[in-house]
């Protein structure tokens, strides 16, 4: 893969609103990179993949970087960085999974730099924020020209049309909601997760109501353990249990070999990931 | 296409202009002159390029520079108080955390904004605060064992201010 170390040519655009940059991105739908916090975008524009003539910042447009407390929800601005959320005492309290998932993506530099809306919007099957928010049942809205509409974050990248970008992700509250989440990383503490499992359960003592398991690191179309969330509902989550939907989890997994592990090999890691993560949720302490 | 912008480095008022696909690693060592903040890997692997701006350390090899308008930057030219090492400087000196001294400046950056969040971390914390650099030759040992160090010099009450070199840096105003 080439590698070039100066950034290639393009058109630097930051629309100091919300109108601004929809119509911007509405006039050149097809010849702009929307950029958040940089960190892959910058990244990949070195290595020369996916350059096109304009970049266009969102880091001018008011608002968007703000963690709000609504009913029932909390809301995050699309530029709200990574470690901002992981630190917000709202999110730690109400929603500890997705500030659990916060604290263990990436490195310190790339918590700071990097964004919720960018995680989610690059559509990488590395996006470690994407299975968390799949299994938080959370929103997203988007931004275009003809005003805004909110989708669920599961169904994101089917609904997102051109000339539309992520301005906030909508986080529902539950009370009573387990929750667990494993990462499995070559370097725990700096790579990308290599497979990781991210689930919420509700429900009443070890009984499961209802249960969200969303993978990481799997080949899109789809992130949801549907078969394994379906073997918990209802049911009393004794080991044995956890084991049995954690390897239908693995089993429907749509998982692709790269350089380091073989697509098998992975599927072994979703089961291991998923078992504990449930292992976590029914664990004392784990609810909210 | 070149845009003026304005920031502070190491305490030190800046207006420039830059080419909009610079770099902050590019504006930082070629346009102001300072050096110390080192380009190795250049895709964010490395942490040799780590600054702190606005207290938060961020890779400056993947932050266009434009986007530091208004931004305020700590680079390791703006630790030492003129002849006098920062704390956690003095302690890479006597741990022997310095080899080959390339990615220095990146761990000594990452170790201020960590124990300025942090004034009392636990060694795996050090670790996970300097998780983003590479260090090929020191190991990483004598690294954690002079931020431990610092974190204990820095916990005494030093009378000496936190400020920028009393000498300009490099390249000057523009």
């Amino acid at each position: 893969m080439y590698y070039y170390r100066r950034l290639p040519q393009f058109e630097y655009v930051a629309p100091g609103s919300l109108k601004e940059a929809a119509s911007f991105l509405q006039a050149h739908p097809r010849e702009t990179r929307v950029m958040a916090g940089g960190t892959i975008l910058l990244h990949r524009m070195k290595e020369r993949i996916g350059v096109k003539k304009y970049v266009m910042s969102l880091k001018a447009v008011p608002g968007l970087d703000a963690i709000d407390k609504a009913p029932g929800q909390v809301k995050i601005g699309s530029m709200v960085t990574i470690q901002t959320i992981a630190d917000a005492p709202v999110v730690r309290r109400q929603c500890g999974l997705l500030a659990a998932a916060c604290q263990m993506l990436g490195t310190p530099q790339i918590r700071s730099m990097g964004t919720i809306g960018g995680n989610v919007a690059c559509n990488l099957a590395t996006a470690e924020i994407v299975p968390v928010l799949i299994a938080l049942d959370a929103q997203a809205t988007l931004a275009g020209a003809k005003g805004s509409r909110t989708v669920s974050v599961e169904e994101l990248y089917r609904e997102v049309r051109d000339g539309e970008f992520v301005t906030e992700i909508l986080v529902p509250v539950k009370a009573g909601q387990a929750w667990g989440y494993e990462k499995w990383a070559m370097r725990k503490r700096f790579d990308y997760a290599t497979v990781s499992a991210a689930v919420a359960i509700a429900g009443t003592g070890r009984v499961c109501k209802d249960a969200k398991i969303a993978l990481g690191g799997v080949t899109l179309p789809t992130r949801r353990a549907r078969r394994a969330e379906e073997i918990l509902k209802g049911r009393s989550l004794t080991n044995r249990l956890i084991v049995e939907a954690a390897e239908a989890a693995a089993e429907d997994a749509r998982t692709g070999a790269d350089i380091h592990f073989t697509a098998e090999y992975k599927k072994e890691l979703i089961k291991v990931m998923v078992s504990r993560a449930l292992k976590q949720a029914v664990s004392p302490g784990k609810e909210g | 296409m070149k845009q003026e912008m304005e920031f502070t480095v190491n305490g030190e008022h800046y207006t420039v202009r830059v080419d909009t696909r610079r770099t902050l690693l590019e504006v930082l060592r070629e346009t102001l002159g300072l050096t110390g903040t080192k380009e190795m890997c250049n895709k964010g692997d490395c942490g040799g390029c780590t600054v702190i701006m606005d207290g938060k350390p961020i890779l400056s090899c993947l932050t266009l520079a434009i986007e530091a308008q208004g931004k305020e930057i700590l680079t390791i030219e703006g630790l030492a108080d003129g002849y006098t090492l920062h704390p956690i400087q003095q302690a890479f000196v006597e741990s022997g955390a310095i080899q080959c001294g390339y990615c220095t400046p990146g761990f000594i950056m990452s170790a201020k904004a960590l124990l300025d969040r942090n004034p009392h971390p636990t060694e795996d914390q050090i670790k996970e605060g300097i998780a983003n650099n590479i260090c090929r030759c020191t190991g990483y040992v004598q690294i954690v064992e002079a931020i431990q160090a610092a974190a204990r010099t820095m916990k005494r009450p030093v009378k000496r201010p936190m400020k920028g070199p009393s000498r300009k840096p490099g390249g000057g105003k523009q």
